[in-house]
């Protein structure tokens, strides 16, 4: 078991990588797939996740490999500031990275990573008004300007003037 | 021994619910796992109806003959199947399992011999489903020959392809597997048919032939476009077989085939036409399920759920007036999953709302309700600290309370007959309006009378018993609730604000002994005290506050004082050009360079000594370019700038003497000048206005009252600013001290 401590995973277009064990066990999909099947020289098709994101994600799994597991009990107390450097750093990315990149940790299911990402998106609207929101996450607005003025007054609830 | 089982491999992390699941599918010729990932967050279904019968119709049957003949494979499994496949692709991602094993597909002894060679990594054997297979299957003896060679084509083609995208082939196979079976039948009809009028052997050499040939062109290009391309090479092959066989018979029944798969293309382009027995369906999303999503909205619920976990309740409210689906989700008043969005954000970031909310309001209103920094809920206004009137469901600033309640006193005769109403709504004690003593008296609002009463009128006589024993319930509930929500509030506050004052204090030593590369302590206390975070934290544990302030505060002081800093340096240059400008200061004032014929001077009477740091230009000086570092010039100083105060000085002097008591021109103020700039407080500095100039002599306020009051005045009751006079000469010595108090 020791000895043979590499994983081969493929992208979406077939791209291989090989990893360690270790860093692959950080994805709790992979960690429970490597146990079912045990050892084993296949690649682990992963069509769900492409090239560049894979890398990413194999970047952030190897920087983290020695991280405990995180309890979810502890998690809800965390506040959405506490990012380190090295984690603010690798979520400098493009919106559509960013989210490749949630998908991708939920579907590999690696939870430090699916927060720390989440967190950022958090960050990126934290602040801000509704329509500083559409604007950076280009969401078209479909209220009427009605409907609008309804939610901004229910929101306010400054009712009975 | 057809079966269906499904395993939920992975949960939601946020709903819990089942987010992956694999379905072995198990069936006379072959086995396939498929997984249908992120299903419970696809928009298309209704999770409510999910239920596995309607996805899996169960096609276990009794009649052993039945299932396993291929008349029932083609009647119901692989149209079953193929039917579900399609319809899947465009709904789910499907991808091989990730689980247990890669697709399996199970053939006959005779098949594996063959395929066994040629690709083991796919094609996993069971022998003795096969052994069972091959013994049912001999009645198709005689097409066998062809099906292993198409078999053989396809999975030798399939190892060059295999490499690029295992995935999707399995896909394919498992697909085009059933259709095969199904579609070799049709084969074996139409050999027969022939067989009539041509000798087997050139009848298999022939079909072999049609057959491979477009297989091959199709094989290594699985896309939309080959299909024009393999139909034409499909009727090209046709027409040799016309020539060749010239069997009218054949090549109309073929030729129907043909056409009915031509136009299942066109129908749907995405099947291809591997050759006329042999569908395989092709799904590109396959490969591309999730594409980066290309704005916040198309994310799935559960990841938003998740980002929304990590958002203030500000934020959630700004989300919900970003778009409809969005405050559908953080509005809905059933889902679990949203109230628990709201009490995770409010557990998190509302630190002084630890309690769960009072029964029969819902976690939003309850932080809407409690959100001080809003102002009151009525008016809006700011500036008082609005309280939250629990009973009442109201947050509103005392203004707006007194106008919508109503004591006891001033009932009116409604609210007392036929039933005392006010037994029927919750009550607050709110302070006597003009009360010194901070007596409290019981009062109801408003609305909560005219509504009760509006339902008393609408209920039924026969019910009204009822419904008054229910209503009392309801108060007295709501009272207790308030009652004990308002003690452990109040404990909740002291607890804090104690904390608050002890951080407070432990932040500002440590940052007054904050000290610099030299060794000095860089920060005076008189300007920290003037510093907008140390007023705005020292306000902090007196009233009740949103935030917390204490992480940066450090930071911000130091920030806010290198501001005021050099701010400082400028107003040091305003008051060093003043000095210099004094009568009679020779001695202290700085070498200013004063262009020749401008010069003035400034009598120690000059309201701008008095009035320096009331004015506005003195309070927000006019920094070159809105730079504070920027020196002014001298001629701008003594030009421009020294005159305007002046002028503005003089203006304030006219409006209000008293309000603002000059030092050296008020008794009052010169008073506290002196209680500030000398440490002895009995310093002589006031000459008496009604002795005779002659005989004027310094004294102290204390002595000059006395002076006053006996002897030869006799004053009654003194009247600073009229008896007694401010001697400038003495109080001109402390003018730079004075000027470094005001900056």
């Amino acid at each position: 078991m020791a000895e043979l401590k590499k994983v081969k995973l493929t992208s979406s277009e077939g791209t291989e990588f090989i990893v360690d064990r270790k860093v692959a066990e950080k994805s709790v999909l992979l960690k429970n797939m490597l146990e079912d099947v045990g050892e084993s020289d296949m690649a682990i098709p992963l069509p769900n996740v492409t090239g560049p994101i894979l890398n990413k994600v194999i970047d952030y799994c190897t920087h983290h490999r020695d991280d405990p597991f995180v309890n979810q009990e502890d998690d809800s107390k965390k506040v959405s500031d506490d990012i380190d450097d090295w984690d603010a750093e690798f979520c400098k990315v493009d919106q559509g990275t960013l989210f490749e990149l949630i998908l991708s940790a939920n579907y590999l299911d690696i939870k430090p990573l699916l927060d720390l990402t989440c967190k950022t998106v958090a960050n990126m609207i934290k602040g801000k008004t509704p329509d500083e929101i559409r604007k950076t996450f280009n969401i078209i607005n479909d209220f009427t300007p009605e409907e609008e003025e309804h939610v901004r007054k229910e929101n306010e609830w400054c009712e009975e003037r | 021994m057809e079966t269906i089982t499904a395993t939920i491999v992975r949960y939601s992390f946020v709903t819990k619910q089942p987010a992956s699941i694999v379905f072995h599918l198990a069936f006379p010729f072959f086995e396939l796992n498929l997984i249908l990932s992120n299903w419970e967050t696809n928009p298309n279904i209704n999770r409510k109806n999910f239920i596995f019968n309607t996805l899996f119709p169960n096609i276990t049957t009794g009649d052993s003959k039945s299932y396993s003949t291929d008349r029932y494979i083609s009647n119901n499994v692989t149209s079953w199947i193929r039917n579900w496949l399609s319809y899947a692709h465009s709904q789910y991602e499907i991808v091989p399992s990730l689980i247990d094993e890669n697709i399996t597909i199970s053939l006959n002894d005779n098949l594996c011999d063959t395929l066994e060679q040629c690709s083991q990594q796919c094609i996993l054997i069971d022998h003795i489903e096969s052994a069972h297979i091959l013994r049912e299957s001999s009645m198709i003896n005689s097409t066998k020959e062809i099906e292993y060679s198409r078999f053989k084509e396809l999975f030798y083609d399939d190892e060059i392809e295999c490499n690029k995208n295992i995935c999707l082939q399995e896909t394919l196979y498992s697909s085009a597997l059933p259709e095969q079976r199904i579609e070799s039948q049709n084969i074996d009809n139409e050999i027969d048919t022939c067989s009539k009028f041509y000798s087997a052997v050139e009848q298999q050499d022939e079909f072999v032939g049609v057959v491979n040939s477009p297989t091959k062109s199709l094989e290594p290009s699985l896309e939309k476009s080959c299909n024009i391309e393999s139909s034409n090479n499909i009727s090209h092959d046709m027409q040799q077989i016309e020539e060749t066989s010239e069997t009218s018979q054949m090549t109309q029944s073929v030729s129907s085939i043909m056409s009915q798969e031509c136009e299942k293309i066109e129908n749907n382009g995405e099947r291809c036409l591997l050759d006329n027995s042999l569908y395989v369906t092709v799904v590109p999303e396959v490969i591309h399920i999730e594409r980066a999503p290309a704005s916040l909205a198309d994310l799935p619920l559960d990841i938003f759920i998740e980002i929304c976990y990590h958002l203030s309740p500000n934020s959630l409210f700004a989300l919900i007036g970003v778009c409809k689906q969005f405050r559908n989700w953080l509005r809905s008043s059933s889902s679990h999953i949203t109230t628990d969005i709201w009490r995770t954000s409010r557990t998190k970031f509302i630190s002084y709302l630890p309690r769960p909310p009072p029964v029969g309001i819902d976690e939003i209103t309850y932080i809407k309700l409690a959100m001080l920094e809003r102002g009151c809920q009525y008016c809006g206004a700011k500036t008082e600290t609005p309280k939250v009137y629990w009973a009442f469901r109201v947050r509103c600033c005392s203004t707006c309370l007194r106008k919508r309640i109503t004591t006891p006193d001033n009932l009116p005769h409604w609210a007392k007959t036929p039933i005392d109403i006010t037994t029927v709504v919750p009550y607050e004690n709110v302070p006597v309006l003009n009360s010194t003593t901070g007596a409290k008296i019981i009062a109801y609002l408003n609305s909560h009378l005219e509504s009760a009463r509006r339902e008393f009128i609408s209920t039924p006589p026969k019910h009204r018993a009822n419904w008054i024993q229910k209503k009392k319930t309801m108060v007295a509930q709501i009272l207790t609730n308030v009652q004990k929500r308002e003690r452990l509030d109040e404990l909740y506050l002291r607890k804090k604000s104690l904390e608050d004052m002890r951080t407070f204090k432990m932040l500002i030593e440590e940052f007054k002994q904050t000290k610099d590369e030299k060794g000095l302590k860089p920060y005076k206390e008189k300007y920290i005290v003037q510093l907008p975070s140390y007023i705005e934290a020292k306000e902090v544990y007196r009233i009740p506050f949103m935030t917390n302030p204490w992480p940066t505060f450090v930071l911000r002081l130091k920030n806010e004082y290198t501001d005021l800093m050099k701010k400082t340096v400028r107003l040091e240059q305003i008051t060093n050009a003043i000095l210099s400008l004094i009568t009679s200061y020779d001695t202290l004032s700085c070498a200013i360079n004063m262009p020749p014929g401008s010069g003035y001077q400034i009598y120690i009477s000059d309201p701008v000594i008095d009035c320096l740091h009331w004015c506005p230009s003195f309070c927000n000086p006019p920094f070159v370019n809105n730079d504070p570092l920027i020196p002014w010039t001298d001629e701008f100083l003594i030009q421009t700038l020294i005159p305007r105060l002046r002028k503005e000085a003089r203006r304030l002097v006219k409006k209000s003497k008293v309000n603002r008591p000059g030092p050296f021109t008020t008794v009052k103020g010169c008073i506290n000048l002196a209680a500030k700039q000398f440490d002895d407080e009995d310093k002589e500095l006031f000459v008496c206005k009604l002795c005779w100039k002659s005989s004027k002599r310094l004294h102290s306020y204390d002595a000059i009252c006395r002076h006053l009051t006996s002897g030869c005045h006799s004053i009654g009751r003194v009247d600073n600013e009229r008896m007694i006079e401010v001697d400038k000469d003495v109080v001109k010595k402390v003018l730079p001290n004075w000027f470094a108090s005001i900056i």
